[in-house]
């Protein structure tokens, strides 16, 4: 058993010794302690009014927390599934390149290995042209889908360069984001106590090349081929 | 010479709350040195939930009055033992009082300071807040804002959590007064149970019983009567002890 099982015994004698001390210092009744202590409760609470009035005018962003369960949407089904990537909600697609090809040249695709699926399609409906789209799923953190606060911090960067399209990771970003929750008894009776077991998941991250089907391709890093 | 005046339990009641509340200041001053120490612990947030994937790095900071609340809890269960010791119970006979109309103040007192103690530690947030941006440049996420009904429910909830703490602290008191060996080995068995014997169910239900009700209206009735009950139970051990003792 560790020092940290002792931890709430070792709190709560420190809670004794601090109410112990107050109360025994309300014992010697120095002249008008009571008055005094009266003032000092007093602005004490006036300090919380004002700081709650003042939280009134803050700037807030505002978010619905929502169950991540009820968004349960694995984005590689379709792709690598039975599913098909059109059917996926336009929503999740958040952005897209075109770049101009030659179909004399081949096509060398560098991609990262990591965190994002690359899919290619190879199509008919593309004329010396290849279309990029990346798809991001909502990742949830807390009932909070974070996406909407990093979305483009963590797209791919898609260059296209001498018959080379190379796809890479971003820097590595780190944020610090600030919420004001609910407390216990408030969740207690409230739809956020429901949300406890679909409050997290990651969200998937997938980039798709959609090529014609007379251009070359010479891969360089893990990509999927889409109904090969 | 004795008296002839009919002074009714309701009045005497009532004289001795207002003496206790000017007697038993310090608890008030206990309350807020406690409520400035959970300021001061949340002050980067009561929670925090940290991510980590290939791109990013997430760091989520929760404000909320739990930390103070959770203090608060404590010291209501705290308070209502210490004021059952010797010290302050020998101050009930300056009074034309018996231990019924002490008890009744006595409760009286509790149920005011668990409501201001409720109250204040809500607040607590707001200092937290309003520090937040004197300090930090990033706006805060305002997360699902409640409905009023949903917001009475959970000030009242906070102020029933406090007045339950305050009610198994003051039975424990009167228990401590009455018999000093149970009085020990109660916390010693609920303590030993539950490091020595690890999972039992008494917690587990009792968790299950108050802390997952979602129901207002039960939770109410089950606290509300497990609150008289076990100040019905200080009351009648109290009449067991012999006078001043």
């Amino acid at each position: 058993m560790g020092v940290l099982a002792y931890l709430p015994l070792l709190i709560l004698l420190l809670f004794v010794a601090i109410i112990f001390g107050v109360l025994k210092l309300s014992k010697h009744r120095f002249r008008h302690y009571h008055q005094y202590v009266k003032f000092i409760f007093l602005g004490y609470v006036s300090l919380l009014l004002i700081a709650a009035g003042i939280s009134i005018f803050v700037p807030y962003n505002e978010v619905v927390k929502s169950d991540a369960k009820k968004t349960d949407i694995f984005l590689n089904n379709y792709f690598a599934g039975d599913r098909h990537w059109q059917d996926v909600d336009s929503s999740y697609q958040q952005k897209q390149w075109e770049f101009s090809v030659s179909s004399n040249q081949p096509l060398h695709i560098v991609s990262p290995d990591g965190g994002m699926d690359v899919y290619v399609e190879r199509t008919g409906d593309l004329q010396n042209k290849i279309d990029i789209r990346y798809f991001q799923s909502p990742h949830f953190i807390n009932g909070i889908n974070v996406m909407q606060f990093i979305e483009e911090d963590v797209f791919p960067i898609v260059t296209f360069q001498d018959s080379q399209l190379t796809i890479r990771e971003p820097k590595s970003i780190e944020k610090n984001f600030y919420t004001i929750q609910s407390e216990l008894p408030f969740k207690q009776f409230s739809e956020e106590s429901n949300l406890s077991d679909g409050a997290f998941r990651d969200g998937e991250r997938i980039l798709l090349i959609r090529a014609s089907e007379d251009i070359e391709l010479k891969p360089d890093g893990n990509i999927t081929y889409i109904n090969q | 010479m004795m008296s002839f005046n009919n002074i009714s339990l309701s009045s005497i009641v009532w004289k001795q709350y207002q003496y206790k509340q000017k007697s038993y200041v310090g608890m008030y001053m206990s309350l807020m040195v406690l409520q400035l120490i959970a300021i001061l612990i949340s002050i980067e947030g009561t929670l925090y939930t940290g991510e980590t994937t290939d791109v990013f790095t997430l760091n989520m900071h929760h404000y909320s009055a739990d930390v103070a609340f959770f203090f608060t809890v404590i010291w209501g269960g705290i308070s209502a033992t210490l004021l059952t010791t010797k010290g302050y119970w020998v101050e009930n006979f300056m009074f034309v009082t018996n231990r019924l109309s002490n008890h009744l103040a006595n409760i009286m007192l509790l149920t005011t300071v668990s409501i201001v103690g409720g109250i204040t530690a809500l607040l607590t947030k707001y200092v937290n807040v309003v520090m937040h941006y004197m300090l930090r440049d990033e706006p805060i996420i305002q997360i699902s804002t409640l409905e009023s009904s949903e917001l009475i429910a959970g000030v009242l909830a906070m102020i029933l959590y406090i007045l339950f703490a305050c009610a198994i602290g003051y039975v424990y008191g009167i228990i401590l007064q009455w018999n000093r060996f149970i009085a020990i080995v109660i916390p010693v068995l609920l303590v030993g149970l539950n490091f020595g014997l690890g999972y039992i169910g008494l917690y587990a239900t009792m968790y299950d019983f108050y802390l997952q009700e979602t129901s207002f209206l039960l939770f109410i009735i089950k606290v509300l009567v497990t609150i008289t009950g076990l100040f019905g139970l200080a009351i009648v051990l109290s009449n067991r002890k012999e006078e001043l003792k």
